[in-house]
């Protein structure tokens, strides 16, 4: 009887600490096993295409564009670059999910199957085959961006970048938050300084050297630190020091943004599909890209 | 036995703690209750900004006959209005909670600006609710009394060319048509002529079309595009010595576009001259092989003679470099970029938006839209941040833009445009049946946006348009006129210049 009683204090004392304990634990839900990831292309030569389009296999061999594919269509006007895209006027990226752990991602340049149309159907040449490790919950910006050229008008070559969010995809609204991508194929080694308030450069936040590929971890901008509503970023040749680029990011707190430095230093020709064949060969034209070296900026949230 | 006693007495402890607990907690209930409350959820919760003259309306459990006092920054707030609502929080929910429903009004007094504390003391408690911000209804350089037009100069032809210049100091250039003179008004509305047709061509060339032309802040040099018989030619022209040296001649669109001035094919639309001898110009696009007005922005410098590419869009040939200024929803509309060199500031007008761009770091500064009012509704609120109000422009900002809903959009140091809301406001899109709505909602009214500050003010309290018109706008039983209108300058006093009446007047505002 006593023993009862006891036993149903004792549940009254579980109940009460329980109670009294309002530190409650969030469960946090599992991220799963996916990891996220966006397509975009910063080619310039990719620009003066009008035949055909990119087409994205993961993991499966190269075959006829399905639909179901991420495909960016360089055909049409304007032309689509960016995979996954929603129709929305608010600037965000959107990503498109995938098992996390290690995929093949195969780029295709794909061309059309009729001389009557443009749209890019069937497998023309690889332009990318590479082994790539998604990490679990977290985004991943691909870039697919010109490559360093060998020579003087020749077929393109490409090369996929990243960019690996850190997580993070909040920050407090007195801060910006700033990755740097270098993708400019012959910009060689850049020198990058950031504009403090007053004017003078500064390079304690910025890498002293950003070579072709490589890509900033988060970098933290006070809005304090703005000029105009502006942090302004310089980038300067390593090797020469002369300034290349004068740009800025908008000093708005408790978003981020991805610059990325490209486009080339010089004027280049290169070999480009305008058209294709009864017999499916291709036709090729020289085309010129133009020195456009500028920065190109997205903002992340 | 023994143990059973420690039991029982740990048992009896145990229950008094937990009485004593439930004292407290009922205790801190009815501090609780006295506790004057705010709800925040939405459709109750008030606004995050408010213009003086405004009634803030704040629900919650207030008791407004416990001694409620209301402080809005360092002013105690006004109340106008107490009464209780029934508070359902959820839809289907069946409980009812009655609310206390407080009006206040904004005044001068509370303060301007962002993070203004609202303070809200009931009962003996005060907490502090979320603070708001305040917007004036005046801002910079705002003008007390009203705004009447006044005909400041007479012009001869509404073909003549102006050139830009907007310098602050009530100084308009154009090009007379009827003689081929370029001719200056001075702020006193006295015409002179600083060149005449040969010492504008300096006998290099014959004008054809005058296509645009702009004239630098200190009003010593220009620089003109013209278009001859058969080529197009981009001069500068020295005021001072009356002089003119040809910079460039063009008989084809091709490449090459940038380099050496003298060297480039170029086709110039606008021209915007800062005081440093930079020149930004405006050049063509290329659409489905037709040409459109405005497509790149290059800047000359007359220092070095380059012309350099700084913004391209989607219509620019595909060598053009620069950094990609295109609305990406309507990426094909072209548009006349405005530019403010001396600020180093560009907007780039969209559909009911604009799109600002710092010239120097060609960075895009921010996207700004301007919501339209709902159907049946009239617009009401068009002072105060630029995330609440709501102007029915209904068109694109700048250049395209309607001028019976929005005239001028003329750049002033400090990201300001000014602008002449609603000289017509069509009552049928709104559901009212047709006819001019516009004095309903206080209009037409002398505008400026503040793109420092985020928000709109009135620049003057009224316009009295008094016969004059900024064309082209259609109304019932008024014809359009073929010629749009330009608000050209302003002055030091802050009175505005502008062509009216389809540029058949040179009109100037004064003090009612």
């Amino acid at each position: 009887m006593r023993t009862r009683f006891y036993v149903l204090v004792g549940y009254c004392m579980v109940m009460l600490i329980s109670a009294c304990n309002k530190e409650i634990q969030p469960v946090v839900p599992e991220n799963g096993n996916s990891s996220k990831a966006n397509f975009y292309s910063s080619s310039d030569v990719l620009a003066l295409y009008n035949m055909g389009g990119i087409g994205l296999f993961v993991d499966v061999p190269v075959v006829k564009r399905s639909g179901m594919i991420p495909f960016l269509n360089l055909s049409s006007s304007p032309q689509k670059l960016e995979y996954p895209t929603v129709y929305s006027s608010v600037p965000a990226i959107v990503y498109t999910s995938f098992r996390d752990g290690a995929h093949q991602f195969r780029f295709n340049y794909m061309v059309p199957d009729t001389a009557t149309t443009m749209e890019g159907i069937l497998p023309n040449r690889m332009l990318i085959d590479s082994a790539v490790t998604l990490n679990r919950g977290a985004q991943a910006l691909f870039y697919l961006a010109d490559k360093p050229l060998t020579a003087e008008e020749q077929e393109p070559a490409f090369q996929l970048l990243r960019v690996q969010l850190n997580g993070a995809s909040q920050t407090d609204t007195s801060m910006v938050a700033l990755y740097i991508l270098h993708q400019a194929p012959d910009a060689g080694p850049l020198r990058c300084r950031s504009v403090s308030r007053d004017g003078s450069l500064n390079e304690a936040k910025v890498p002293g050297i950003l070579t072709y590929g490589q890509a900033t971890d988060i970098i933290l901008f006070n809005t304090k630190e703005a000029s105009n509503g502006l942090l302004g970023l310089r980038f300067y040749d390593a090797v020469t020091g002369q300034e290349l680029i004068n740009t800025a990011v908008p000093a708005n707190g408790g978003h981020g943004y991805v610059l990325a430095v490209q486009g080339f230093k010089n004027t280049h020709q290169f070999k480009v599909p305008v058209g294709i064949n009864q017999d499916k060969t291709i036709n090729y034209s020289t085309r010129t890209v133009t020195a456009n070296l500028r920065t190109g900026l997205r903002q992340l949230w | 036995m023994k143990y059973s006693i420690i039991h029982q007495l740990t048992g009896l402890l145990l229950g008094s703690c937990l009485l004593s607990s439930c004292y407290k907690t009922d205790n801190f209930k009815n501090t609780l209750d006295t506790l004057p409350q705010v709800s925040y959820q939405t459709g109750y919760s008030y606004r995050a900004s408010y213009t003086v003259g405004d009634t803030m309306t704040i629900t919650g459990r207030l008791q407004p006959n416990n001694g409620l006092k209301i402080k809005i920054g360092q002013e105690d707030a006004v109340i106008v209005v107490a009464d209780s609502l029934h508070f359902r929080p959820f839809t289907g929910d069946s409980a009812n909670i009655p609310m206390d429903w407080v009006k206040v009004l904004i005044t001068d007094n509370m303060g301007s600006g962002a993070n203004i504390p609202v303070t809200i003391t009931s009962g003996g408690h005060t907490i502090n609710a979320a603070s708001i911000n305040i917007y004036g209804r005046y801002g910079e350089g705002s003008f007390k009394k009203g705004l009447s037009l006044a005909v400041h100069a007479d012009v001869t032809s509404p073909y003549n060319v102006f050139l830009h210049c907007v310098n602050g100091k009530g100084d308009l250039y154009f090009y007379e048509v009827t003689t081929g003179n370029l001719q200056h008004i001075k702020k006193d509305g006295t015409t002179e002529t600083l060149l005449t047709n040969e010492q504008l061509t300096g006998g290099l060339y014959h004008i054809k079309t005058f296509t645009a032309g702009g004239v630098n802040p200190q009003g010593t040099k220009a620089w003109v595009s013209v278009q001859t018989d058969t080529s197009f030619i981009f001069a500068e022209a020295d005021l001072a010595a009356k002089t003119v040296k040809v910079l460039n001649h063009t008989h084809t669109y091709t490449a090459p576009y940038s380099g050496e001035i003298g060297q480039v094919n170029v086709k110039v639309k606008a021209i915007y001259p800062d005081s440093k001898g930079n020149v930004f110009v405006v050049t063509p696009g290329l659409l489905w092989g037709q040409e459109k007005d405005y497509g790149a922005v290059a800047k000359y410098n007359s220092a070095d003679g380059m012309l350099s590419y700084q913004f391209r869009t989607g219509m620019s040939p595909a060598e053009l470099p620069g950094v990609d200024m295109s609305d990406p929803e309507n990426p094909y509309t072209p548009v006349l970029p405005l530019i403010l060199p001396d600020e180093s500031v560009m907007y780039v007008p969209g559909y009911n938006k604009l799109m600002l761009y710092d010239l120097q770091s060609r960075a895009m500064i921010k996207t700004v839209k301007i919501q339209g009012e709902q159907t049946g509704i009239l617009p009401n609120s068009y002072t105060g941040a630029l995330s609440g109000v709501r102007i029915n422009f209904n068109s694109y900002l700048g250049n395209n833009s309607a001028p019976e809903t929005g005239f001028g959009f003329l750049p002033r140091p400090g990201r300001k445009l000014i602008f002449l809301l609603y000289q017509y406001l069509d009552g049928k899109p709104l559901g009212m049946g047709s006819g001019n709505m516009a004095p309903l909602v206080g209009g037409p009214k002398w505008m400026a946006f503040d793109f420092t500050e985020d928000r709109t003010y009135q620049y003057a309290p009224t316009a009295d348009l008094s016969g004059f018109a900024f064309e082209p706008f259609d109304a019932p039983g008024k014809p359009r006129s073929i010629f749009s209108d330009q608000l050209l300058n302003y002055d030091e006093e802050g009175h505005l210049y502008a062509t009216a009446d389809g540029r058949k007047k040179i009109v100037k505002t004064i003090l009612k």
